[in-house]
């Protein structure tokens, strides 16, 4: 399950989550785009995954956001 | 207990003192069949690329891989039992490091199970930058793996012989009884969170004991009430199940409370993608330049470009109130320039933050 708070809230919020009983995976404050861009194109998608992985294996990189759109047909071939 | 020490170079006499501390007689190895009907075997520091090739020559590597009894490899003995040489211990470990020798420094670790903490003297250290599936991690330095147990084969990165500390050579003298454990030290952690995949849960743990210290290191400052920052730090620091202890150490090590208190600052990058896809990086660092160079290298590498500042979040929103505080806390340093604060206040404005 998922549950999207206002970044003040988020202490908040996962205190209550843990009191009606249930387990909290991960709980971050994150970006969220205003608007998507879809990339349906497999080369294009293989590109930016490329771009996104080299990113985070960064040391010094804590955090990397973007506003792609792959469709889960499109992830599964690049990924494989 | 007979415990065999390599012998052909390096300081194999601490090791010897440390051994006759603890009860067992050491015995001084330099020919293959001087291992015969040992309980154990310690490879000492020294330098590693002499002691293969000492090694070879005497025929020690072989008999050294046919071994049997337990294994303790410290500093450039590490090296020697890794993947890349005799392949005894599943590791992969980068040579010198941390540094050359005026580099070398001492730290206190947290050794698994125990509360005391662990001296260590780094002396131009090897870094674990792999670990296998089955390799125990016992001990960290910075979110970097520094003791670990691969079934009978224990190594280090650093000097256990070097400090009036028995506890490593204890735990290779327990393993050599046949009792898995010695008193006081328990296993070391098992969970699959914290050993799967073991190199990425390590970069991790040090990413995050970096953000914990940024984020200490502002809420110092009276102005900023950042304690929602060093809360999720902290949740963060938690889903890596990082130990408590670390990120006890962390906090002191961000408020300066610590001698080795590090400069980290936060940096934001923002650039597009291929497809002009926006992307945000947030990146904390000690060097601006080198940090800004990988990350620009890249976006050149794969078809995007980094954009000027304020660029990307024109497609991504950031629902973070907390970035509004850091601006006005740099507005309110004494040592930055008028001009700087301008320009921040302006770009804070631009961004709607």
């Amino acid at each position: 399950m998922r549950c999207v708070s206002a970044p003040e809230a988020l202490t908040a919020v996962r205190e209550a989550v843990e009191a009606a009983g249930f387990p909290v995976d991960s709980a971050e404050l994150t970006m969220v785009p205003k608007t998507t861009i879809e990339v349906a194109d497999e080369s294009s998608a293989k590109k930016i995954v490329r771009l996104m992985e080299e990113l985070e294996d960064n040391d010094d990189v804590q955090d990397v956001y973007a506003n792609f759109d792959i469709p889960e047909r499109v992830l599964e071939t690049v990924a494989s | 207990m007979r415990i065999g020490v390599l012998a052909v170079q390096g300081n194999f006499r601490e090791h010897e003192a440390m051994l006759r501390r603890l009860g067992a007689e050491p015995v001084e190895i330099r020919k293959p069949e001087e291992l015969a009907g040992l309980d154990g075997l310690v490879v000492p520091g020294g330098e590693s690329t002499t002691f293969m090739r000492l090694m070879k020559l005497y025929g020690l590597d072989e008999a050294i891989r046919a071994f049997e009894a337990p294994i303790l490899g410290t500093c450039a003995g590490m090296i020697v039992l890794d993947r890349n040489h005799l392949g005894l211990a599943d590791v992969e470990v980068d040579r010198n490091a941390y540094g050359r020798q005026v580099a070398s420094f001492e730290a206190d670790l947290e050794l698994a199970g125990t509360s005391a903490p662990l001296r260590a003297v780094f002396i131009r250290a090897p870094r674990v930058r792999v670990t296998g599936e089955d390799v125990e991690v016992l001990a960290e330095h910075e979110g970097e793996p520094v003791l670990v147990r691969d079934g009978r084969i224990l190594v280090a990165s650093f000097h256990p012989e070097l400090t009036d500390d028995t506890r490593v050579h204890e735990l290779f003298l327990n393993a050599g009884r046949g009792g898995d454990e010695c008193p006081g030290i328990a296993s070391g952690r098992r969970s699959s969170t914290r050993r799967a995949p073991p190199t990425r849960s390590a970069a991790s743990c040090s990413r995050s004991s970096r953000a914990r210290s940024s984020s200490r290191r502002r809420r110092a400052d009276p102005i900023q009430p950042a304690t929602s920052r060093l809360q999720n730090a902290i949740e963060k620091a938690r889903s890596y199940s990082m130990p408590k202890d670390n990120i006890e150490r962390a906090i002191a090590r961000g408020s300066g409370a610590d001698s080795d208190a590090q400069a980290f600052e936060t940096v934001v990058y923002e650039g597009y993608g291929p497809n002009g896809v926006a992307v945000i990086v947030e990146a904390l660092t000690d060097n601006r330049n080198r940090t800004a160079s990988d990350v620009r290298h890249a976006f050149d590498k794969n078809d995007g470009n980094l954009g000027t500042v304020g660029r990307g979040r024109l497609a991504l929103r950031a629902p973070r109130r907390g970035r509004r505080a850091g601006g006005r806390r740099r507005r309110g340093r004494a040592d930055a320039g008028r001009c700087r604060r301008r320009r921040r206040r302006r770009q804070a404005r631009r961004l709607d933050l």
